[in-house]
Order: C-alpha cells, then sequence, then structure tokens
C-alpha cells in the first residue's frame, strides 16, 4: 500500500517539475542570430563617420536583420529576460544600438573615436544577450534529468 | 511487502534539499560576484578613456553624455541578465530536487 502511496507521489512530483521551467531552454538559433547580428551591427557601425543620407540602404538592412532576430525571440515561450534586453539595445530613445542610429541621423555625421567607443559598449550588450542564452539548460540536458 | 522508515526517509529528504540549495546559492552568488566586478573594472577603464579623448578633442561633451548613459542602459542589461541566470539556476534547483526524490525513493521501495 505504502509502496504505491510513495510510487504515485514520485510520478506526481516528476510530472509537476518537468513541466514547470522558469526561463526557455538554449536556443542554438538564438544563439547565432545574436552573434550574427553582433558582428553585422558593429561593422556597420564604421559607416557613421560618413554622411547619414547616403547609407539609407544599409540603415533598412541592418534594421531589418535585428528586427528578426527580435520577433524570433519575442515568439519563444518564457523568453522575458532577453526579449528586455532586446528592448534596450533597439530602443530609439535610449543610449545602444536604437540611439546610435537616432544620433546619427541627427547630427549627419559621427566622430570615430566616439563610433569606436559605442561600438564596445554595443558590443558588450550583445554579449550579454549571448552569454545568457549560452547558459541556458540544453534540451539534452533536460531531458537527461 | 517492502516497509518504509517515513522519520528516516523525511530527513534524508530534508538534509538532501539543505544540500542542494547550498551548492546552488553558492555557484550563482560566486558567479553573480565575478560579472559585478568586472562589470565595474570595465566602467572605470572606460571613463579614463572618455576623459583623455574629451581632453584631447576627438569626442565632445555630447559624445561623453550619450556614452555614460550608454553605460546605464548596459547596466540594466546586466541585471537582466543576471535575473537570467537565476532563474536557470532555479530550474537547476528543481531539476536537482526530482533526482534528489528519485533517488532517495527508488533506494528505499
Amino acid at each position: 500500500m505504502r509502496t504505491k502511496f510513495y510510487t504515485s507521489l514520485l510520478a506526481s512530483v516528476l510530472i509537476f517539475y518537468s513541466c514547470s521551467n522558469t526561463i526557455s531552454l538554449y536556443d542554438q538559433c538564438a544563439y547565432a542570430q545574436t552573434t550574427s547580428a553582433k558582428v553585422d551591427a558593429l561593422n556597420f557601425m564604421n559607416l557613421a563617420t560618413n554622411d547619414y543620407n547616403a547609407h539609407q540602404k544599409d540603415i533598412t538592412d541592418i534594421q531589418t536583420e535585428l528586427q528578426k532576430a527580435y520577433e524570433y525571440e519575442k515568439h519563444r515561450q518564457k523568453n522575458v529576460f532577453t526579449i528586455k534586453m532586446w528592448d534596450i539595445l533597439l530602443d530609439s530613445n535610449g543610449h545602444l544600438f536604437g540611439g546610435f542610429i537616432k544620433r546619427w541621423e541627427n547630427e549627419g555625421k559621427l566622430k570615430k573615436a566616439y563610433i569606436d567607443d559605442k561600438k564596445k559598449e554595443i558590443g558588450n550588450a550583445f554579449d550579454e544577450i549571448a552569454e545568457l542564452e549560452s547558459k541556458k539548460t540544453k534540451q539534452s540536458q533536460a531531458s537527461g534529468k | 511487502m517492502t516497509q518504509i522508515d517515513l522519520q528516516s526517509l523525511t530527513n534524508t529528504l530534508k538534509q538532501g534539499v539543505i544540500d542542494l540549495a547550498k551548492k546552488t546559492l553558492k555557484d550563482y552568488e560566486d558567479q553573480a560576484k565575478a560579472d559585478g566586478q568586472q562589470t565595474i573594472d570595465s566602467m572605470k577603464d572606460e571613463l579614463e578613456t572618455w576623459g583623455e579623448e574629451l581632453k584631447s578633442g576627438q569626442i565632445d561633451s555630447d559624445d561623453l553624455k550619450d556614452l555614460i548613459a550608454g553605460q546605464e542602459d548596459l547596466f540594466k542589461m546586466t541585471a537582466l541578465e543576471e535575473a537570467g541566470v537565476a532563474a536557470i539556476e532555479i530550474d537547476k534547483f528543481k531539476s536537482g530536487l526530482i533526482e534528489l526524490v528519485t533517488n532517495t525513493l527508488l533506494s528505499i521501495i
């Protein structure tokens, strides 16, 4: 009788906990998109020593790439921390990538030293997103409990 | 039929949970401390560089204000990353708990 009870208890505990991850599992595609977007965004920033209006296509292209990565993240379950990080990174009223584009538009051209400093900040911001992803539990670890 | 010593089982699980919680928290605490220290060190270096660039005219005061504001945004992102890592540790704790309960019960059934 007791054996049955404990077996049922065990099964209940396992079922409850296996269905209740607090944060999304690691996603290789999300990680690859983030690191790829980082490289493209930092290369793109070098263009800002030139006139903003001469690079409309480059600006649209990089914004599209980043929006694709952001949309992918937005549709993953239990991904609130990563989504909030992307929000800060892309916010045009903020001071990372979104703010950089807006400032370039307002100023027309930006100084090389400023761009180099900003690239470090924005590179670090991308790294925060990628690092969180890389620390997430892998599917193989989750299923191999 | 197998007889189960309920008191012994409870004690084993209690001790197991305590050990598991200590280990999980310790791992997280160590990581959070290291990340926090690295962030502060990195900002100190950046401020020195920007100060020199401002003096030499490579950047202006608006650039400097924007860079400092960027650090604030970066701190917010670091905080979110840490919160995410804490959530990962909670999941690890839950996973460890399942293993603990499973192994403890299987050893006595």
